[in-house]
C-alpha cells in the first residue's frame, strides 16, 4: 500500500488487543501508522456485547510516494467476532475471526497505473496484560489473503509487473503475522506504540510490506458511561 | 473455556474451508488505451496483455558463460509488427518475414531469396532461429570487437545496422530512410505502437531499426532435445569435458553422432551450441574465390572467400545450406566434409591435414549418426511461439 521508491500491494494492519473484561466494554482508538515508504492512519473499535463475545472493526488507510507521478495508496477495512475471557484481573485474552476487504492503487508514471482489490480472512489470538499504568499486548494472526480483481497497465514495467504476476500466481496466500503493543495511561485513556510483522518468505517477490509500526490514542468509552451513571467498571468477570 | 474451544474449532474449520476455496484473482492487464486497442485490432492480432520478450537461458548455457541481453518489451512488440509488414518494401510485397520464415526457424527454403519485384538475391537467407539468441554474443555494440557481426560477410556490427542495410538493399527491400519513414507513417496502427515504444508517435528510420533489432534479439532457440539433455547432464556445472558424457535421453546413434560432432565439427561450430568458435572461415567449397565474402568488405587477401561460421541450432530445418545454398540436404553437407573439401588458398586450418584438404571419410554409419545428432538440435517451440508469429489479420 503506497510507495516510496517501492510499491507495496499489502501491508499488515495493527493486531489490536483491546483489554476486554466484561460486557459492554467498549474501546475506540485512532492513530498514525507507517511502513517502508508509506504512512497513514488507523481506526479501531471493539465492543463486548455479551459476557463472552465481542466484535471488532478496524480501518487502515495509507499513502506514499515520491512525486505526483509516482505514488500509491491503500486501505483495509475489516470486522471480526470472537470470544474473550480474562485470567484474573490483569489478563485479557481474545480470539477473533474476521473478514476484511481492501484495495491498493499505484501510479508508476504519467500513464501507467494498477489497481488491485483483495479480501482478507483472518483468525487472531491476542493477549493484553495490564500492570498499571502499563498494558502490554501481543497477538498472532493467521491470514488468508485473497486477491480478487485487478486492473494493471502493462507499461508499469519491471519489477512491479513481475510482482503482480506473482501475486496472481500465488493468490490466495496464507501467512502469519505477529504484533506487539505497549500502552501507558490510566482509564479511560491510553497512549500506545505498536509494531506489526508479517512472516512470509516470498513477501519481497510479491511486493508485500513485512512490517508497520505506529502510535495511537485509545479511549475506553464504557468507562466514561459507567462513570456518568455512577457505576465504576468492575474488572471482575460478571 | 468451552466457548474458546468451540471458537478454536471454528477457526480451524474456516481455515480448511478457505484453503479449499482457492479462487484465483481476476486480473486484467492492458497496455493500450481502449481506443488504441480498437484501432490496432482492425489490423493486428495483438493480445492486450503484452508478451514477455525477456529471455532466461537454461543453466547449462549460463554455465558456458552465456547470457541474454535485456529486450525492451514495447519495442519488441513494435518490431514484431515491422518484421512482418510488407509495406516496408518498394513493391509492398516483401517483409523481413518473407525471407525469414518462422516455420523453418526463420530461414528461407530457397538457395537465394527473391526480393522486391522478384529480384534475385545473392546469398542464402541466414536462419535467425539458428542461434541461441542474437543478444547473447552478437553485436559489436555490446561485445566490442569480439561481438559477432551480421551477414555472411560480417559487414554489419549490430542488428540495427543489419536490418537497415537489408531494407536499403536494391534486391531485397529497396527502401531509403525517407521511404521507410513514409511507409510506416502512413499506417495508422503504428501510432499507438510508437507511442508505447518511444513515448511519442514520431517515426524515424533509426527507431524502426531499433524496434526490429529488439524483436530479433528476443528470438532465441534453446529448447531442443540437445538442450534438455544438456540441462539434465550438465545443469549449472561447468561444461569443460562434460559435453563428452553420453546423454541419458539420447539414443545410441545420437550419442555416437555427438562424439563425431565434437571431434570433427565443434572446433568451428561450438561444442555447446552457444557461440561459434570462429568469426569466419573458409570451408573449401571451391578451390578459387567465387564470392569474396568477408574479403569483399575488408579487402584483405587473407579474408577472400571467408564466410560467417554459423551455429547449427535447427540445422535440420534450414536447408539449403552454405552461403549460396548450394547443398539441398544435410547428407550433401556431410559428403562435402567427408570427401569434398577443395584446396582454397584460405582454407581453414581445421580442415587441413599436411597442407592438403582434410578427408574425414565418414562411413555410412557415421554419416547416419551425425545426422541423428544434428536432428537433436531442432527446437520446435520457436517454430510455433506466438510471440514471434505474424500479427497481421
Amino acid at each position: 500500500m503506497g510507495m516510496g521508491c517501492t510499491a507495496y500491494y499489502y501491508a499488515p494492519n495493527t493486531l489490536q488487543t483491546p483489554f476486554l473484561a466484561q460486557r459492554h466494554d467498549t474501546y475506540v482508538s485512532v492513530g498514525g501508522v507507517s511502513g517502508p515508504g508509506f504512512s497513514g492512519f488507523e481506526f479501531h473499535g471493539s465492543y463486548a456485547f455479551s459476557r463472552r463475545w465481542a466484535a471488532m472493526v478496524n480501518h487502515l488507510q495509507v499513502r506514499g510516494g515520491t512525486s505526483s507521478e509516482q505514488w500509491g495508496k491503500g486501505r483495509l477495512t475489516e470486522v471480526a467476532l470472537g470470544p474473550y475471557f480474562t485470567l484474573g484481573d490483569v489478563n485479557s485474552h481474545a480470539l477473533f475471526l474476521g473478514w476484511g476487504s481492501g484495495e491498493v492503487f499505484h501510479r508508476y508514471s504519467a500513464r501507467a497505473k494498477s489497481s488491485l482489490s483483495f479480501h482478507r480472512y483472518f483468525g487472531q489470538y491476542g493477549v493484553c496484560i495490564e500492570r498499571e499504568p502499563f498494558r502490554l499486548g501481543t497477538a498472532i494472526r493467521l491470514n488468508y489473503l485473497q486477491y480478487r480483481k485487478g486492473q494493471i497497465d502493462y507499461r508499469l514495467g519491471e519489477p512491479d509487473i513481475s510482482k503482480i504476476e506473482r501475486i496472481e500466481e500465488e493468490s490466495p496466500i496464507l501467512f502469519p503475522e505477529t504484533g506487539f503493543s505497549l500502552s501507558v495511561g490510566s482509564r479511560p485513556a491510553y497512549f500506545s506504540v505498536f509494531m506489526n510483522y508479517m512472516d512470509y518468505r516470498q513477501a519481497e517477490e510479491l511486493g508485500l510490506a513485512v512490517y508497520t509500526m505506529g502510535i495511537s490514542m485509545s479511549l475506553q468509552l464504557d468507562y466514561l458511561w459507567r462513570s456518568k451513571v455512577g457505576s465504576l467498571p468492575n474488572r471482575s468477570v460478571e | 473455556m468451552k466457548s474458546v474451544f468451540y471458537a478454536g474449532l471454528s477457526l480451524l474449520a474456516a481455515v480448511l474451508l478457505l484453503a479449499a476455496c482457492k479462487q484465483k484473482p481476476d486480473f486484467e492487464y492492458y497496455s493500450y488505451e481502449p481506443e488504441d486497442y480498437a484501432l490496432l485490432s482492425q489490423y493486428l492480432n495483438l493480445p492486450d496483455r503484452p508478451a514477455n520478450y525477456s529471455t532466461k537461458l537454461p543453466k547449462h548455457l549460463e554455465a558456458a558463460g552465456l547470457f541474454a541481453r535485456e529486450v525492451n518489451r514495447d519495442k519488441a512488440i513494435l518490431g514484431r509488427v515491422l518484421f512482418y509488414d510488407k509495406n516496408l518494401s518498394k513493391d509492398k510485397k516483401v517483409s523481413c518475414a518473407s525471407c525469414h520464415k518462422q516455420e523453418i526457424a526463420f530461414s528461407d527454403d530457397t538457395p537465394v531469396s527473391r526480393g522486391v519485384f522478384d529480384r534475385v538475391g545473392t546469398r542464402n537467407s541466414i536462419a535467425l532461429g539458428s542461434v541461441l539468441s542474437f543478444a547473447a554474443y552478437y553485436g559489436t555494440d555490446l561485445f566490442g570487437p569480439s561481438g559477432i557481426p551480421f551477414f555472411w560477410d560480417n559487414r554489419a556490427g549490430t542488428a540495427s545496422e543489419q536490418n537497415l542495410a537489408t531494407m536499403a538493399n536494391p534486391v531485397e527491400m529497396d527502401m531509403t530512410h525517407a521511404d521507410i519513414v513514409k511507409a510506416v507513417s502512413e499506417q495508422p496502427y503504428y501510432r499507438p505502437l510508437f507511442r508505447m515504444a518511444f513515448g511519442d508517435e514520431q517515426v524515424t528510420a533509426s527507431r524502426v531499426s531499433e524496434a526490429i533489432a529488439n524483436f530479433v534479439n528476443a528470438i532465441g532457440s534453446f529448447r531442443s532435445k540437445f538442450d534438455r539433455e544438456a540441462e539434465r547432464t550438465i545443469g549449472s556445472d561447468s561444461w569443460s569435458g562434460r559435453e563428452r558424457l553420453d546423454f541419458a535421453g539420447f539414443t545410441d546413434a545420437e550419442n555416437r553422432g555427438k562424439k563425431i560432432y565434437l571431434d570433427r565439427c565443434a572446433s568451428c561450430h561450438s561444442p555447446v551450441q552457444g557461440r561459434p568458435m570462429k568469426m569466419f572461415a573458409n570451408n573449401g567449397l571451391d578451390a578459387t574465390t567465387t564470392d569474396p565474402g568477408v574479403g569483399g568488405i575488408t579487402k584483405k587477401a587473407s579474408d577472400m572467400g571467408m564466410f560467417k561460421v554459423p551455429l547449427l541450432r535447427n540445422v535440420a530445418l534450414t536447408a539449403p545450406y552454405m552461403h549460396d545454398g548450394r547443398f539441398a540436404t544435410l547428407e550433401e553437407v556431410i559428403d562435402h566434409y567427408s570427401t569434398g573439401i577443395k584446396p582454397h588458398p584460405n582454407l581453414s586450418p581445421e580442415l587441413k591435414e599436411g597442407g592438403q584438404p582434410r578427408r574425414f571419410n565418414f562411413t555410412p554409419q557415421q554419416k547416419s549418426d551425425l545426422i541423428a545428432f544434428l536432428n537433436t538440435l531442432t527446437d520446435t517451440e520457436i517454430l510455433k511461439d506466438k510471440r514471434f508469429s505474424n500479427p497481421f489479420k
